[in-house]
């Protein structure tokens, strides 16, 4: 469908280039995603953590969630790289 | 073992109020009770400190504000040399002294402070009205004589200045440059911060200030200028607010005000000064010296009568009538019979325990209206699952009838973080690390506790290691290689690897898959520990719900394998069959129990289990960066035709190596047990722990709460 309306051959999409690109935009797209929601959940932490310092070990965890993307990323990377 | 929190009793003890300090300090000894308000009702009133409190609190005012001063001014580190030299052994005989059940002790500790008062009192006046002040006046002459020596030493003629003048001197930066001036010869120039007539430096346009005579140093380096303006000085003073003048500040090096007396003459007498406070303080600081070894035993006592405030305060929460005292309080259930056993033989009938509650598995928590009824959480977990009561920390202390944690994430947390770090190296240098951290900061108890957790877990990340065959992220093999020739010399000939691991870069898919079977599996023991939870508590529709959940989580795990090709012939329609019927029945009585909330959470099941890749990609970034530290820094001996220079490439080659693998180590300690704790915490325990529990905080003396 998309090589019909770009008219790139399909095979073009099974190159080394074209799954490299692909694996860096799966990877760099879900670490900018991480990083921005990092950030609001890191600001918000901080702000928490000067109010009531107890709540650090709480905070470190919300830190990480947003993690799980770029580890989908990350995976997708790899099974794009690895041809799987 | 601790599945479950201890099972708590609140208690209320009658005392009559004669001997109601000398329960208090016994209360306070034992270190039981968690003590709640008793609320004040017919003919009980809200009871006060006790009377002692008026003697000792302005003595411990007086004390604590003190302390700090003595301590600076006494050089107090040696004092608590002296004070952490002591050992345990004499603190807790100090402690046995106290014997419970007389006031005598506390008379003397009194005694002792009120002999103490008068040194203290004195030993502050020195400080205080002495030493501070010389030490000020000390500072100020000091910048006074630094400013003085400036304007000496910049060897103008200040003689030339009329008297009446207020100048300042300036030191100009180098390359900086003042043209001016409406003296100079009558001619008005119009001046611009910019570039000077010659091109050189900066020069500044002083419109506003005045006259500007710019004189040449002795050492001829850089110009020594005095601004000054002749008479009216109140528009020299207006003239130094104008912001040609603060940009003069920004050029200089340093601008002091010119004094109108001599300031040689000055800077003299200043120097007399400074010799006489000098030799001031030396008498001062020697009498203080005798001062002060009164002082050696104020933390001590200080200590002491923090003892019998707390228990003086300990009162406020206690309710009194005519003839008795009513403590309330919670205490470990296991404990009540010794306890009451001791009440008995030191005090007979004049003390009686009543229990007015006890914790129960079927309490429902939500409903208790009087914060004082809510049972604290007491865990008491064997000790090496102690470090993992960390976890609390991260997320929140279970309810009393909610199970113990800290037991689980024992026997799986080693297990996930084994298998994200697996590796035998890193686990090798990750304990080391978390040894030396241990030993570090003996002090923190959060380090002290995820030192362990790290320490327990590197032996879950050595037994993934051999099986992963990963060491620093290298086969084996590679490492026997390079022994071989010394291997052989032992008789031990290496011709191939000993055994072919599950290298997780070579089967990634497969780890893959395994880190989601991992995840459905601790998923599901979280729900089977939710149903039992919930079974205690009596909450027939939430166990049959976290039942669902479990049984909707194996089906679907069980029919993804099937998916992918794990069983074949007969036992893939059988598994396939169990797949489907664990799922329909499982995802039914989720939708059945919880409605729409249910339909809509359903899809969790792949979310929750897709968290446990994280398993899978964080181990394998750590691979990965491995892999490179080896391909790039693997140490050789044999470089340059071998020899010495070989050996020293070799060395310089094995620091960079091992530096490397263990910042990666760092990476992957930190990675893994952020990644494994939120797996714990958000994936796991929040299937079976509601969390909010009170924290049990025992009326106990300092000594034995440093202890727990």
């Amino acid at each position: 469908m998309v090589s019909e309306i770009s008219g790139i051959s399909s095979a073009w999409f099974t190159t080394p280039g074209a799954i490299a690109m692909g694996a860096a935009v799966a990877m760099g797209l879900s670490a900018l995603a991480t990083a921005w929601s990092q950030a609001s959940v890191g600001s918000s932490s901080m702000g928490l953590v000067s109010e009531r310092p107890e709540m650090v070990g709480n905070v470190l965890i919300w830190m990480a969630i947003p993690e799980l993307l770029a580890v989908l990323g990350f995976l997708i990377a790899v099974l794009l790289v690895m041809k799987v | 073992m601790g599945l479950w929190p201890e099972k708590m009793v609140k208690v209320r003890i009658y005392a009559t109020r004669g001997i109601s300090i000398e329960l208090t300090q016994f209360l306070h000894k034992a270190g039981l009770l968690h003590l709640e308000e008793v609320k004040p009702k017919d003919a009980w009133e809200k009871a006060t400190p006790f009377k002692f409190f008026d003697e000792l609190s302005p003595l411990l005012l007086l004390f604590r504000n003190a302390l700090p001063k003595i301590k600076n001014a006494c050089h107090a580190r040696e004092a608590d040399k002296e004070r952490d030299g002591k050992s345990t052994k004499e603190e807790e005989s100090e402690e046995g002294q106290r014997e419970s059940g007389k006031l005598e002790k506390l008379r003397v500790i009194l005694e002792k402070a009120h002999g103490i008062e008068q040194d203290v009192e004195g030993v502050l006046s020195i400080i205080v009205s002495n030493v501070e002040q010389l030490e000020t006046e000390k500072a100020a002459v000091e910048k006074e004589i630094e400013e003085l020596s400036k304007v000496v030493n910049a060897g103008l003629d200040y003689k030339r200045l009329p008297s009446s003048v207020e100048a300042y001197v300036v030191k100009v930066k180098e390359g900086a440059r003042i043209v001016k001036d409406e003296n100079d010869g009558g001619k008005e120039e119009e001046m611009k911060e910019g570039k000077g007539k010659d091109g050189k430096g900066s020069v500044i346009h002083l419109k506003e200030a005045v006259a500007v005579e710019a004189l040449k140093g002795k050492e001829g380096k850089g110009a020594y200028l005095v601004v000054f303006r002749r008479g009216q000085e109140g528009q020299v003073a207006k003239a130094t607010q104008t912001s040609e003048f603060n940009k003069l500040g920004e050029l200089a090096e340093w601008m002091v005000k010119l004094p109108e007396e001599s300031p040689k003459g000055l800077l003299q007498e200043s120097n007399k000064r400074l010799e006489e406070i000098k030799g001031e303080l030396d008498k001062l600081k020697e009498k203080l010296k005798t001062e002060c070894k009164k002082m050696k035993d104020l933390p001590l006592l200080i200590e002491q009568l923090e003892i019998y405030e707390s228990e003086a305060l300990a009162a406020r929460q206690f309710a009194r009538s005519s003839y008795t005292y009513i403590i309330e309080g919670w205490m470990p259930k296991k404990m009540l019979k010794s306890f009451e056993a001791e009440l008995k033989k030191l005090f007979r009938n004049a003390v009686l325990v009543e229990v007015l509650k006890e914790s129960t598995l079927e309490e429902k928590y939500e409903k208790i209206k009087d914060p004082a009824d809510i049972p604290p959480t007491h865990i008491d977990d064997p000790k090496p699952v102690e470090p993992f009561e960390i976890g609390y920390m991260f997320s929140s202390l279970p309810r009393g009838n909610e199970l113990n944690a800290a037991l689980f994430y024992a026997l799986t947390f080693p297990f996930i973080y084994g298998m994200i770090i697996g590796d035998v190296g890193y686990s090798i240098i990750s304990l080391f690390i978390a040894s030396f951290l241990k030993k570090k900061f003996p002090k923190s108890k959060s380090i002290r506790q995820i030192s362990d957790v790290w320490i327990i877990a590197s032996i879950g990340g050595m037994l993934w290691g051999i099986i992963f065959d990963e060491w620093l992220g290298a086969s084996h093999f590679v490492f026997l290689k390079k022994l071989a020739s010394l291997l052989s010399s032992i008789g031990i000939h290496i011709t191939g690897p000993l055994y072919h691991g599950f290298h997780r870069t070579e089967t990634f898919t497969i780890l893959l898959l395994l880190s989601g079977l991992v995840g459905a599996l601790h998923i599901t023991l979280g729900q089977l520990l939710g149903a039992y939870t919930a079974f205690k508590e009596g909450h027939k529709k939430h166990m049959y719900a976290k039942l669902g959940w479990a049984s909707a989580t194996i089906g679907f795990t069980l029919l993804i394998a099937i998916y992918l090709g794990a069983f074949t012939g007969f036992a893939a329609s059988v598994v396939s069959g169990a797949g489907w019927l664990l799922f329909i029945v499982g995802a039914g009585a989720i939708v059945w129990l919880e409605g729409f909330v249910g339909v809509v959470e359903l899809p969790s099941i792949i979310s929750n289990t897709a968290s446990y890749f994280r398993i899978a990609a964080v181990g394998v970034s750590g691979v990965i960066l491995a892999e490179i530290i080896n391909r790039y820094t693997m140490p050789s001996f044999g470089a340059a035709g071998g020899g010495l220079v070989g050996v020293v490439v070799g060395l310089v080659m094995t620091a960079i190596y091992l530096s490397l693998h263990s910042v990666n180590t760092l990476i992957a300690m930190f990675e893994s047990a952020v990644q494994g704790g939120r797996l714990h915490i958000l994936e796991f325990a929040m299937k079976f722990i509601q969390g909010g529990g009170k924290v049990y905080k025992p009326f106990a003396l300092p000594l034995m709460l440093k202890k727990r």
